[in-house]
């Protein structure tokens, strides 16, 4: 598939330092990244990535709000959620924003650029 | 078994032996300064940490204290231990595994409020629970998706229904008039004339609707085949030129950039005619009489490869408000066709389906009083 500019928003260090590698390694290139809901709304803005990669829990606004929040002015937005909360309700709230996929750590290459390729081929072309 | 006595300054020595025993991380952290007052064999081989530094450096890499961690719900107002436990689970992203952490606060011997924290792993019991929860995630996405097709469907068939209704009973109302006894010769004329103007335009808004639910259903089942992309522009403009734009005196051009890539164009021929069919009627529909019409063609190698089609008119333009709303079935905007041509309101919807199908993009450029241009990009798969 083709390389796309990604956005990669989690709160810890080290997840964003994997994510990145694993994205550039599948092809991709790093739009930028952001630790917190609200920097993931203004990196949005100013980027207009191809892709997001949201974590749920981080400091300031979390990534559900984040999602709502970017969705509102850019409705076609594809943003995936990459997370480490399993629980039902969690998983419902996260669709209901407009979350394109969800995925939960640990993430490896195949997982993750398996799941790019679902969201891209249903929702890529809108 | 016999437990020998251990003179005090050896007590030390066998609990520590015995926590390195343990196969489980354990670790007590100072609740005054997050620093690293204890850790047993099992937490020193999975992090490196050691007394002394800040569990959230050695732990997690981070530059200050973890966002998600939860020592002040162990702690009363004045830093002394509190009764209860805490039991959840986390992922650790330093070695990508899951634990589950039991953590309390206590004091040390030496008068210190810690916080001790017991780690047992259980990444495979949480790799079952995550496959269930991502499907559960994939169950809820489908979900939607049907929900906003059937909310499609509900409002095309409303609409549609309204629609239909209308001709339909004029064309009732004057076909009795046509079987009445002794009505003029004129009025029998007039309503025939008006019967078949009303059942082609019934007709029309048929087939368009029966379209929008074709290319919905096939959507996954385009019929590709390479095409010569140029000779079925050339053909539909020969179409238009010997019927629409013939009655309105409109001159139709084709400007092609020439590349071999346009001559094998893998497409469905019979849904881009109808895209073409569709944007060059509607051109002509919305441009005064004795205007031209322009239609240009190129293919771009890069960023992707595709093909650039563009078809521009002289009419009243799009004002961007309208613009956002071009491609949803049944919108009613302020341009009407120039000479009284009938419109069903879901050409552009179907233009817009055709394209998505195809993983391409439409946009409208236009100026209001300017004319429009429609931007179609068909990427070559």
């Amino acid at each position: 598939m083709n390389s796309l500019r990604v956005l990669v928003v989690d709160d810890s260090p080290i997840t964003l330092k994997k994510l990145c590698k694993m994205l550039e390694d599948i092809g991709h290139t790093i739009a930028g990244t952001a630790r917190t809901g609200r920097d993931a709304i203004d990196q949005y803005n100013v980027l207009q990535p191809e892709l997001v990669t949201m974590d749920i829990t981080m400091p300031d606004m979390d990534g559900i709000e984040a999602t709502q929040c970017i969705l509102q002015h850019s409705p076609k937005a594809l943003i995936i959620m990459v997370t480490s909360h399993g629980q039902e309700q969690m998983v419902i709230d996260a669709i209901d924003s407009g979350a394109k996929g969800y995925v939960l750590k640990p993430v490896g290459e195949d997982k993750l650029s398996e799941m790019i390729q679902k969201v891209f081929e249903r929702y890529g072309s809108s | 078994m016999v437990i020998p006595s251990l003179a005090p300054q050896n007590e030390g020595v066998l609990f520590e032996t015995l926590f390195d025993l343990i196969p489980f991380a354990i670790y007590a952290m100072d609740t005054t300064d997050y620093s690293l007052v204890y850790v047993n064999r099992s937490m020193r081989d999975r992090t490196g940490a050691a007394p002394g530094q800040k569990c959230y450096e050695a732990i997690y890499g981070e530059d200050s204290p973890c966002f998600f961690c939860r020592m002040r719900e162990l702690i009363d107002v004045q830093g002394k231990p509190k009764q209860e436990t805490l039991i959840f689970e986390h992922f650790n992203p330093l070695d990508d595994l899951w634990y589950q952490l039991q953590e309390k606060t206590l004091f040390w011997p030496d008068g210190r409020t810690v916080k001790y924290s017991i780690a047992v792993e259980v990444s495979a019991l949480k790799a079952t629970q995550n496959r269930l929860a991502e499907a559960h995630a994939e169950l809820a996405l489908k979900n939607r998706e049907l929900e906003n097709l059937n909310k499609e469907k509900n409002q095309l068939l409303g609409i549609a229904a309204h629609d239909l209704r209308n001709p339909i009973s004029a064309i009732a109302g004057f076909s009795e008039l046509l079987l009445l006894d002794g009505m003029d010769a004129e009025v029998k004329q007039m309503s025939s004339e008006k019967i078949q103007e009303l059942s082609h335009s019934t007709l029309d808004l048929l087939n368009d609707i029966l379209d929008v639910s074709a290319i919905e259903l096939g959507k996954l089942a385009l019929e590709r085949a390479p095409l010569d992309f140029t000779q079925l522009c050339v053909s539909r403009l020969d179409v238009f030129r010997a019927t629409m734009a013939k009655q309105k005196q409109i001159s139709l051009q084709l400007e092609v950039k020439e590349n071999a890539a346009l001559s094998r164009v893998n497409v469905d021929k019979q849904r881009i005619s109808q895209l073409l069919d569709n944007l060059i009627s509607n051109a002509i529909k919305f441009s005064p009489t004795g205007s031209l019409v322009e239609v240009f063609l190129q293919y771009h190698a890069v960023p992707n490869s595709s093909v650039e089609l563009r078809i521009k008119d002289h009419g009243p333009g799009i004002s961007l408000d309208e613009q956002g709303k071009l491609f949803v079935m049944f919108q009613t905007l302020a341009a009407k066709p120039t000479a009284g041509e009938s419109s069903t309101g879901l050409g552009l919807a179907i233009v817009k389906k055709i394209v998505d199908a195809h993983n391409g993009q439409i946009r409208v450029e236009s100026i209001a009083g300017e004319g429009a241009t429609f931007i179609v990009l068909l990427p070559i798969a």
